[in-house]
């Protein structure tokens, strides 16, 4: 493999990679169509690159997410190649001399080319409540919540998530039937209720313990595989089931109930 | 709004993606699994008298019956072996603020299942 120097010089012919990115303008396509391009090869280039060289150079109309080239944003997640990533670490050299297909998250209704319609999303986090509810109210007097690393440590993994929707575009139960709360709600849902601050779990099990919630998911895994921050939605939505399990057979057994 | 593409799945949507054919092919061995769970309560309620047991000992013993079971064997054992590597998902073990890896959280079910089977083994053979 060649070295971090750039793959072009002044005498040698340029290497290009040939992109071939889906194309949707509401306004004027009924059907979507790919549109070909061949972008520059450079070793140290993302998606995210090509895509950016394509707007500046060939296309200004092409029109995607993204904003931080850093993996934290979480706004620049697309199909490349049949699989949900993150463009902006997503290397050329990885498909190199082979062409790479972009394409919108999967699952997701496209707005505009590379753009999908996030709306689902951010309804699912408002109905799973993902926020800190304190157990009850508390006046500044009190000071701070106090929090040991032990209690940190119970949900830290969860509370990583950037909102990319790569693992809802992972999950065949979300795209076959989008009443799903999905993997990332889910997660998110878990991360506060296992946060020693919080008190409303009863509250978010409305809705995580119901149908469309983590009785929903049937374990295929893949959000875990895809989350480009290790989140693992797969292990958080298991531990509802767990959890609502066990507090079903309590409520169940115990007279006194499990609260 | 309305104008939004919206892109179905196909038919064949677990074929486009390896997780999803991995996945399905853990879903076919659960079937192998619940088939077998009512062949060995047949097998049980057989067993009622030495003389209806004997009759279906005869048939276990048949080429067809040899294959099924080979056949389930394999099933079963792969249904295991992805439950429990993806037990840790479940099961989420703590030591202090440290997290236990999944393989070892793993390794100990894998390592249960051997101990379990050797014990088997040893009770039906010994
Ligand atoms: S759980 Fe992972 S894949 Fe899903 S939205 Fe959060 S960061 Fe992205
Ligand atoms: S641009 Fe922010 S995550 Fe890729």
């Amino acid at each position: 493999m060649a070295s971090n120097a750039a793959t072009t010089n002044g005498s040698g012919a340029e290497k290009t990679i040939t992109l071939e990115v889906f194309r949707y303008l509401p306004d004027e396509d009924s059907e979507p169509r790919y549109d070909t391009y061949e972008v520059p090869y450079k070793q140290e280039w993302v998606v995210l690159d090509a895509l950016n060289w394509i707007k500046d150079n060939v296309d200004g109309s092409l029109t995607y997410r993204w904003s931080c080239r850093m993996a934290v944003c979480g706004s620049c997640g697309m199909m490349v190649n049949g699989e949900p990533e993150l463009t902006c670490s997503s290397f050329l050299r990885d498909h190199y001399p082979n062409k790479i297909r972009v394409e919108p998250l999967s699952h997701f209704p496209v707005m505009r080319d590379l753009v999908i319609n996030m709306d689902d999303f951010m309804h699912k986090m408002e109905d799973v409540k993902t926020w800190l509810i304190p157990k009850e109210p508390r006046n500044l007097e009190d000071g701070e919540y106090r929090q040991s690393p032990a209690e940190l440590a119970e949900y830290k993994d969860f509370s990583m998530c950037i909102n990319c929707m790569l693992c809802y575009s992972a999950c065949p139960v979300y795209g076959l039937d989008s009443t799903f709360v999905g993997p990332a709600a889910l997660a998110l849902g878990q991360r506060y209720n296992l946060d020693s601050r919080d008190g409303a779990e009863d509250e978010r099990a409305d809705v995580i313990q119901s149908d469309h919630g983590v009785w929903h998911c049937t374990f295929v895994g893949a959000c875990s595989k895809v989350c480009p921050k290790s989140v693992d939605p797969a292990g958080a939505i298991q531990m509802g089931k767990v959890k609502g399990t066990t507090d079903w057979i309590k409520s169940k057994l115990l007279p006194w109930g499990s609260k | 709004m309305s104008k939004d593409y919206i892109r179905p799945m196909s038919k064949t949507w677990y074929m486009e993606r390896s997780y999803w054919r991995r996945f399905m092919v853990r879903e076919l061995t659960s079937a192998f699994v619940a088939i077998y769970c009512v062949f060995l309560l047949y097998a049980a309620y057989q067993a009622k008298s030495a003389d209806s047991f004997s009759v279906f000992f005869e048939y276990l013993k048949k080429p067809a019956s040899l294959i099924w079971h080979f056949v389930v064997f394999l099933m079963v054992t792969w249904h295991t072996i992805t439950w429990f590597a993806a037990a840790p998902k479940a099961l989420r073990v703590y030591k202090g603020e440290d997290r236990v890896p999944e393989p070892i959280v793993a390794g100990a079910h894998f390592a249960a299942w051997l101990v379990v089977s050797l014990v088997v083994a040893w009770l039906v053979m010994g």
